[in-house]
């Protein structure tokens, strides 16, 4: 059932639609602080409907990949204004926040049943931990893969590039410090309910893919920092190996011999 | 005057780049392949003491390379970035193949289908070993700053958790028992049901169950299949507060035994053996009400469902487990004893042994009579943690350490 979902999320979507309008058109300070504000607002709608919806189900709100979209847009917002705070990029708050806009619309199109029961093997304090240093990890690198986008479109335009990937750079370094602590987190959670740290299941081994992929593009940029146009292209579509393992694994064949597809 | 070969480096000219890597991470894989052929890897081959001496031989040739690094120019190339993404894009390749092929004996055999137990994936090891190894030595022995402190916590963390990982990985003991009510076991079973004289007995003191209350379906009893309403399936949870209005249904709850046995004209609460969940609902539809009684069975007692009319039925589903748990007593030849309960999540430690609770009989659900656990010994686990700790503490570094600044593209920060 959907505890009043749609009017949280049509009230979150009208902050952030108007919030997003606002910082495309205005121009002054006083405009900065009502964007700001604007988005925050919504962002506080979406933690409150989080927080209403836990305490409703009665277990954290994070089995269902619907569940974890709610997540995902709440954190892509929050980023979106933390790295606007420090580093005034303007069209990177407006693409987060497009992009959780995006996620919003998706829960609304498809609304999946928050079931209260939650099997013993997810009962666990690693659980919250877990699954929300994964959807910040996911919201990191959602954000810099529109930096790597955004950095394509300005070399097309023939406009300079290296700030742009340093900004990526500085984004990929948090977003992958928070994927090492949910891969690990993992494995020590595994350990207390399987019994087995690592059993390169179909969603550890993606898990592990995604990283290796961020790992070698980590490595690549501090060795050929010059190197942008192939870069920025590896950026844009490195997400997409971390979408397989969020999303895309539901629909994989090799989905059948994974433990850990809660959603079927 | 530059001639033109002067600035060019052709391919297998020192200083090696990424090209150089791109041919020998495709040698380790035909290498690999071969010996698997051959050869195959057998799942104890680094079994102890042989991983000691493995692990001695690495860390030897990390220290005589480090040594070498200048004369060396095979060295110099391993422990540069290129290196060292040869050795993570070959560890991506094999990880790429099992991400798509099926890693399981039902799958399929070959050794495509076991690819973590080949020496395939044994190679790519010890090539990132290698590597990694060595960059990592290099800056232990120059730390300095705090960014050299997180440098060498992330990689001597990977380095450690990748060796005892793999390394350790066929001493460890994984053995499964099926407990029957006060009836001391000494025997495990492995994955190959082969039978395992325990150093200890394990006695089943107790197993007990708590469910999630059943859910509730429409379901068309046409087609077998739950209701779609609005695109979302009819199925709802029965709460004792709320009323439940479904395609102009309103459905209520009366009275919920989780436990309850039928007569001929109700169900009442029980205990007994093979009771099951059953709920007195009322179902008010067009100003009209009735009330019924409905029960989700189990494997001996059929379930019962509410006819809402000549096509769609409410029916019950069955239980889901809540949690599961065990009370047992382990007694060691030596007579040393312990007493505990295992849940899942919570397993509890016998001298050296972990032990977990993994099943039960499903058909029978809470009233299982036996209880399956798991006993698992792995030496190297405090070294795999020791590991795991140094890669957190990296990943800490990277989240808080200071950013390289650039200039923005806007307004100045207020
Ligand atoms: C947890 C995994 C890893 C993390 C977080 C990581 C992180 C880093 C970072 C941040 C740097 C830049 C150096 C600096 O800024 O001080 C670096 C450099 C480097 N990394 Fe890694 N790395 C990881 C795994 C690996 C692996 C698996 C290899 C090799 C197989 C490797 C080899 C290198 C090399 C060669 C450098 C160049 C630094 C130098 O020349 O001293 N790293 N790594």
């Amino acid at each position: 059932m959907w505890y009043n979902f749609e009017i949280f999320a049509a009230i979150s979507l009208v902050f952030w639609l108007a919030g997003s309008i606002w910082a495309v058109f205005g121009r002054t300070r006083r405009d900065s602080i009502i964007f700001r504000s604007l988005i925050m607002a919504g962002t506080v709608m979406l933690a409150v409907f989080v927080g209403k919806l836990w305490i409703t189900i009665e277990r954290p709100p994070l089995r269902t990949l619907g569940e974890t979209r709610l997540w995902y847009s709440l954190f892509l917002s929050v980023i979106g204004l933390v790295i606007y705070q420090v580093w005034r990029y303007r069209w990177l708050l407006v693409y987060a926040v497009g992009l959780a806009i995006v996620f919003l619309l998706i829960n609304f199109l498809k609304p999946d049943t928050h079931a209260k029961a939650l099997m013993p093997a997810l009962q666990s304090y690693w659980f919250v931990p877990h699954v929300v240093v994964y959807m910040i990890a996911y919201a990191f690198m959602g954000v810099s893969s529109l930096v790597g986008i955004f950095a394509v479109y300005r070399w097309h335009k023939g406009q300079p590039n290296g700030d742009t990937m340093i900004l990526g750079d500085n984004i990929v370094a948090v977003g992958f410090g928070f994927l090492t602590l949910g891969l690990t987190f993992g494995a020590l959670w595994a350990k207390e309910a399987w019994g087995n740290y690592w059993t390169w299941d179909p969603k550890e081994v993606w898990a592990f893919l995604s990283w290796l992929t961020y790992l070698g593009y980590i490595h690549w940029r501090y060795h050929k920092p010059k190197n942008i146009a192939q870069q920025q292209y590896y950026l844009a579509l490195a997400f997409i190996v971390l979408l397989g393992c969020w999303y895309g694994l539901n629909y994989l064949p090799i989905s059948a011999y994974s433990v850990h597809t809660y959603t079927k | 005057m530059i001639h033109k070969n002067d600035s060019i480096r052709k391919i297998g000219q020192m200083p090696w780049g990424y090209t150089e890597g791109f041919f020998v991470a495709l040698a380790i894989l035909f290498a690999g392949s071969v010996l698997e052929t051959i050869r195959p890897l057998k799942t104890n081959t680094f079994a102890y003491p042989v991983n000691i001496f493995v692990g001695l031989f690495i860390v030897t040739l990390i220290v005589i390379s480090y040594n070498q690094i200048r004369k060396w120019k095979f060295v110099a190339w391993l422990a540069s970035v290129p290196g060292s993404i040869s050795a993570i894009g070959l560890f991506g390749v094999l990880t790429l193949s099992m991400a798509f092929i099926p890693q399981s004996p039902n799958a399929g055999s070959g050794f495509i289908h076991h690819l973590v137990s080949t020496w395939l994936y044994v190679l790519a090891v010890f090539f990132m070993l290698w590597s990694l190894g060595v960059v990592t030595l290099r800056r232990i022995l120059r730390i300095r700053r705090k960014s050299d402190l997180g440098f060498v916590s992330a990689h001597l963390g990977l380095w450690i958790i990748l060796f005892a990982g793999t390394m350790g990985a066929p001493d460890v003991l994984q053995f499964r028992m099926q407990l029957k009510l006060n009836e001391p076991t000494k025997y495990g079973f492995d994955d190959k049901y082969r039978l395992y004289d325990m150093p200890f007995k394990v006695t089943l003191n107790d197993f007990t169950m708590e469910e999630f209350r059943p859910q509730i379906s429409m379901v068309d009893i046409t087609t077998g299949s739950v209701v779609t309403y609005n695109g979302k399936p009819a199925t709802f949870e029965i709460s004792d507060t709320s009323v439940t209005k479904l395609m102009g249904f309103e459905v209520r709850l009366k009275t919920f035994y989780p436990m309850a046995y039928r007569d001929s004209f109700a169900y009442h609460a029980s205990t007994d053996t093979l009771s099951v969940p059953a709920a007195l609902i009322e179902v008010s539809h067009n100003g009209e009400t009735r009330t019924g009684w409905m029960s989700s069975g189990n494997s001996t007692r059929n379930p019962e469902v509410f006819r809402l009319n000549q096509s769609i039925v409410l029916a019950m589903h069955l239980p889901e487990a809540k949690t599961f748990k065990s009370n047992i007593t382990i007694q060691a030849s030596d007579g040393s004893t312990k007493n505990g309960v295992v849940n899942v999540n919570a397993p509890i430690d016998f001298e050296g042994w972990k032990i977990y609770q993994t099943g039960y009989d499903e058909n029978l659900g809470r009233w299982s009579q036996y209880s399956v656990i798991e006993l698992i010994r792995d030496p190297w686990l405090p070294v795999v943690y020791t590991g795991c700790f140094l890669l957190i503490g990296g990943a800490f570094y990277m989240i808080f350490s200071k950013k390289k600044t650039q200039v923005p593209d806007e307004e100045p920060a207020a």
